[in-house]
């Protein structure tokens, strides 16, 4: 085993819970992946701080969806809503968890939820969350959480949607970075074990670059016997990639946090596109 | 006055000569195709058959045991046969109108055919509408509808979310709903930093969060109407798809029945409604879509009711299927009960209610026979509650309506179903006793409009030669049907005798066919048991004695009772006012024939004849009206010129049931002849005939069985060779005696005397001329008729005194 293999490991995943599908999912990821792993499942439910204050206000009302009718919100009400969730949460946590047999806990915090999720976040290995919020639209967008966690958090981070599963095989960008190569590495410790082959997408600027990355990642698989097929995409748009990915109808992307082809919105528009589970790896 | 002949043996017994018949056995003879000597019946139902109009329906009517049934029924098979297959009959589910089921008619075999083509479509549709919805065009296009949707709410709230962001707000998801807050770099304001901002800075804020709240209001309430929308077209586009993938099928079988302008119609709205309800093909199908479009248009099936069950209505239920009929039906219903006759629509259990669809509409016998003939037993047909009413009203109206008995009467309102009627074109046979023809023609009024050709069959025929050969030949036809041994023409000759017997006339034959058919068949056994081949005349003899000896029992104890004496019968010696009458008793099919001693007194009186009888009242009214006429013979003969001064009084005796008819009456005349005359009469006769104010003695029934039953009481006890029994002369024609009298009778060891006047009867009983009125007026004395002359006048003479005696005494 090389040392970049030995890189990956995770004791312990983070899954941000609020009611919402999207963190079914993401709970659901947790706990496989924390069984495939050896690891264990930290549930962390926070208690929107902006929710409470709202309550606090003298002139917002809410708006009830299905009626339109408008109401005064009470803080009693808002915490014992908040207390309701968290306790259904703690329950489908464990339903989740023994069903994996994974061991788990659950924590409740009060904040900013963003900030609290990046707090948690430097003491685990792994943080799971789905892309968006309870809302009462269909938001197939990055939700501002996401986003934050998924710029910020110094660890692995993997964001789900609702309906999403871990299948196989698992896709991988490759762009020859270091990071690149962590996230190849990443992949590679995922499926091993596992009879399946590695779907790699290079990023390269030229045909040139293409080639050589390509061949690096070659030589990389080959040495731990490795199947794989290889996308090269060269100067592509955000969108081309998208497509790229969507038609390989693979399970996980992996893929680096940062990448010189993958500056800043452009790697939150891709997560934007792609409708699969994707693994941050930083 | 000439002296009454005895009767010849050959008088008493019309032989049919076996020699007069060519055949051997009646495997020589060929079946009749006819039944004999109904040629009334035969020409009334040629024409109940021919005639094609309305209420010319047939009754067939006639005594039991005619085998009126299979006579009418081989009539109508012979008819039909040459008849077209009438129509197929089917019942389809009524789309617009689900209770009101519709009838189809369709030529012979194509019922079935529409009900495989529909069940292969609806086979098929299954498949093809699996295929549709399941096909990638399908889920793309609805994708694109759900997508539009959602793009719609979307822009709409981020469009809000981003009105919100200028505005330094930002949505929050809340318990029920939604809430806008105030926001500064990126945290809602707490309560302390509102209250900080000036008054100015907070009115805005409010105004702010009004306006935000009053667009958000607006979007939702657009809501429900982007989503009606979305249904509809999904439902729109469902629609497209399954008519497309229903189109090709349904064109298929539609180009098939085109020349069934009906089966079209149908077809298209079988076509119709499968596009508007492609779901129920695809129970298995939970895509929330469907149910939202079933939810909102509120017309689909609910889900639940899916599958196969809701595929029924697709079905079509052939309730007459004449594919493999040739000709004309011909139904004979043996249980017309009214749901037998006119159809039924049945209901089945399901969770505890019932229910009930066109699938369950059962064919009636009316439904049956529609198009050809219909036979019913009228007995059994008036039996079954309502249903000579609903057959009436069938063909009154020419047409089947299935109704149920409790909705016809109201007992139940559970939902029902109102089948199409169907139009009834009929022959319809009834089959009955003359009594319940007569009934009907009397009691109901619709009777002589809806049976207008009465087939009234004979239960005799004329022994003519010619018909006795015919006779022969219905032997072998019904020796053939019934599979029996062949008959030799012996066993013919004694069957044709035994037949006149039956209907008691040496010149008639019975046409009833139970009677003959049972005979042959006793008579084929007795021939198995024999180990014969062939039928012969012993077996049949043997055959009738069985059935005699095996309703004998009462017979033989009346014969016992009068040989012990219990009976007080003489057989020899002479009475005075004493005569041995002769009376029937008839058990079931079986009658026998009894002495009674019948007795007269007579005494001084006012000129009436008591009838003992009538008076207890075990005598019936024509007894009575019989012992009338004896006065009225009294009077009228003896007593013009003087009241009739006496009293007489008549008795059967040791009679202790009920007395009826006048057969009696001469017998009863000649004990009154004799007790007034004081003549004794001869024990060793018996006496039958009735006889009228004239004296001229009249025939009567069961005149073979009269005789045999006083004959063997005298044989019993010894032929003496002065017995006999007088009978009418005009009864002659009716004898057909047993074997043994005729044998007695021909060795002069018993007589029978045809009698046509009282005064041959007394003559013969009294040993004594009866005697004629002279030129004066006068009988001659020492005749019986002189004799009781006398005896009148001295009784009325008394009578005279003894009343002017009265007179004096009052005086």
């Amino acid at each position: 085993m090389s040392s970049e293999e030995r890189d990956l490991v995770v004791r312990r995943i983070l899954v941000a819970l609020d009611a919402s599908p999207h963190s079914l999912a993401a709970l659901e990821a947790a706990a496989e992946l924390a069984a495939r792993l050896e690891a264990e499942v930290l549930g962390l439910f926070v208690e929107d701080v902006n929710l409470l204050r709202l309550a606090e206000l003298p002139f917002t009302q809410e708006v009830c969806v299905s009626t339109t009718a408008r109401r005064r919100l009470g803080v009693r009400e808002i915490e014992r809503d908040l207390r309701a969730q968290a306790a259904r949460m703690r329950r489908t946590l464990e339903v989740y968890a023994e069903r994996a047999q994974v061991r788990w806990s659950f924590r409740v915090t009060r904040g900013v939820i963003s900030r609290e999720l990046l707090a948690a976040a430097a003491e685990v290995d792994l943080i799971t969350l789905g892309r968006a919020g309870r809302s009462f639209v269909g938001e197939r967008r990055l939700g501002s959480t996401a986003r934050a966690v998924l710029t910020e958090a110094p660890c692995l981070t993997l964001v789900t949607q609702h309906g999403d599963r871990l299948r196989l095989p698992l896709m991988v960008i490759y762009d020859g970075s270091p990071l690149a190569q962590k996230a190849l590495a990443t992949a590679t410790a995922l499926v091993q074990g596992l009879d399946s082959h590695i779907i790699v997408f290079i990023l390269a600027e030229g045909g040139e670059a293409a080639h050589r990355a390509k061949a690096q990642a070659s030589e990389w698989l080959q040495k731990r016997d490795l199947m794989a097929r290889f996308h090269s995409l060269t100067e592509a748009s955000v969108s081309r990639l998208a497509r790229t990915v969507r038609m390989e109808r693979g399970g996980i992307l992996v893929m680096p946090a940062e990448s010189p082809l993958l500056q800043g919105e452009a790697l939150l528009e891709l997560l934007d596109e792609v409708e699969v589970p994707v693994l941050l790896v930083r | 006055m000439e002296t009454v002949k005895r009767l010849e043996a050959a008088q008493l017994y019309q032989r049919t000569d076996p020699e007069q018949f060519a055949f051997e056995t009646t495997a020589d003879l060929d079946d009749l195709e006819d039944p004999i000597g109904q040629s009334r019946a035969v020409e009334a139902m040629e024409f109940g058959t021919g005639i094609e109009r309305k209420g010319f329906n047939v009754f067939a009517l006639g005594p039991t045991g005619m085998d009126k049934r299979a006579f009418v029924r081989q009539f109508f098979e012979g008819q039909a046969q040459d008849e077209p297959v009438p129509s197929d009959w089917c019942y389809v589910n009524n789309f617009e109108e689900q209770h009101k089921p519709r009838a189809i008619r369709l030529p012979p075999g194509k019922g079935v055919q529409l009900r495989q083509d529909m069940e292969q479509v609806v086979e098929e549709l299954r498949t093809a509408l699996a295929a549709a919805f399941e096909s990638e065009e399908y889920q793309t296009r609805r994708q694109v509808i759900m997508e539009e949707f959602k793009e719609r709410q979307e822009q709409a709230f981020k469009g809000l979310q981003e009105q919100a962001q200028e505005r330094d707000f930002t949505v929050l998801r809340t318990p029920a709903g939604l809430a806008f807050a105030p926001v500064r770099d990126g945290e809602v304001l707490s309560r302390e930093e509102v209250e900080k901002l000036s008054e100015e800075q907070r009115q805005r804020l409010e105004q702010e969060a009004e306006a935000l709240q009053e667009e958000l209001q607006k979007i939702l309430r657009q809501m429900p109407s982007w989503q009606r929308e979305m249904g509809e077209k999904t439902r729109e586009l469902d629609r497209e798809v399954a008519g497309f993938a229903v189109g090709g099928l349904m064109d298929e079988v539609r180009e098939k029945h085109s020349d069934f302008p009906k089966v079209v119609e149908y077809l298209d709205a079988v076509r119709k409604d499968v596009v508007e309800n492609a779901s129920i093909f695809s129970p298995s199908d939970q895509d929330p879509a469907n149910v939202l479009s079933a939810l909102l248009s509120g017309g689909a099936p609910p889900r639940g009711r899916g599958g196969p069950a809701s595929l029924r209505r697709y079905r079509v239920n052939v309730v007459v299927d004449h594919s493999s009929s040739e000709g004309a039906p011909v139904v004979y219903e043996d249980h017309p009960t009214y749901q037998n006759l006119i159809g039924r629509v049945e209901h089945m259990a399901q969770m505890g209610a019932l229910l009930t669809d066109f699938n369950l509409i059962k064919a009636g016998a009316l439904h049956r026979a529609n198009g050809g003939y219909l036979i019913l037993d009228a007995r059994e047909l008036l039996l079954q509650p309502y249903a000579w009413e609903s057959l009436k009203r069938a063909l009154q109206s020419g047409q089947v309506r299935i109704e149920s008995l409790g909705q016809m009467l109201s007992l139940v309102s559970t939902v029902s179903l109102e089948p199409e009627p169907v139009p009834l074109d009929v022959k319809v046979a009834l089959v009955g006793e003359r009594m319940l023809y007569y009934l009907l023609w009397q009691l109901d009024p619709d009777f002589a409009d809806l049976f207008k050709v009465a087939a009234d069959f004979e239960e005799q025929m004329d022994r003519s030669e010619g018909n006795q050969l015919l006779y022969a030949r219905l032997i072998a036809t019904l020796a053939h049907r019934d599979g029996l041994r062949p008959f030799d023409r012996g066993a013919v000759a004694r069957i044709i005798e035994h037949s006149a017997r039956i209907v008691g006339d040496a010149e008639k034959l019975s046409t009833r066919m139970r009677n003959i058919s049972d005979l042959l068949q006793e008579a084929d056994y007795w021939a198995g048991k024999s180990g014969n081949d062939v039928v012969s005349s012993d077996d049949v003899q043997r055959a009738i004695d069985a059935q005699i000896y095996r309703s004998d029992r009462l017979r033989e104890r009346a014969q016992e009772a009068i040989l012990r004496e219990t009976l007080l019968i003489d057989t020899e010696g002479e009475s005075i006012g004493q005569v041995n009458g002769l009376s029937v008793v008839q058990l079931g099919e079986f009658a026998f024939g009894r002495p009674t001693r019948i007795t007269a007194q007579v005494r001084m009186g006012k000129g009436e004849v008591v009838d003992i009888e009538r008076e207890v009242e075990l005598g019936g009214p024509i007894h009575s009206k019989g012992v009338l006429i004896l006065s009225g013979f009294l009077g009228g003969r003896y007593a013009e010129e003087r009241p009739l001064s006496l009293s007489a009084s008549l008795v059967f005796e040791q009679s202790y049931s009920g007395v009826e008819g006048d057969s009696a009456s001469s017998a009863e005349l000649y004990a009154l002849l004799s007790a007034i005359a004081e003549v004794p009469i001869k024990q060793s006769l018996a006496v039958t005939g009735s006889v009228n104010q004239h004296g001229r003695v009249q025939a009567i029934g069961g005149v073979n069985e009269k005789i045999e039953g006083f004959f063997d009481v005298c044989k019993a006890r010894g032929l003496t060779g002065e017995q006999g029994v007088l009978i009418p002369a005009s009864n002659v024609k009716h004898l057909m005696l047993r074997q043994d009298v005729v044998e007695a009778v021909s060795a002069g060891q018993f007589h029978v005397y045809p009698i046509e006047f009282i005064d041959q009867g007394i003559e013969i009983l009294t040993g004594k001329p009866a005697g004629e009125r002279d030129e004066g007026g006068n009988y001659p004395s020492g005749s019986i008729n002189g004799l009781v002359e006398q005896r009148l006048g001295e009784l009325a003479a008394k009578r005279a005194e003894f009343s002017a005696a009265a007179k004096e005494a009052e005086g």
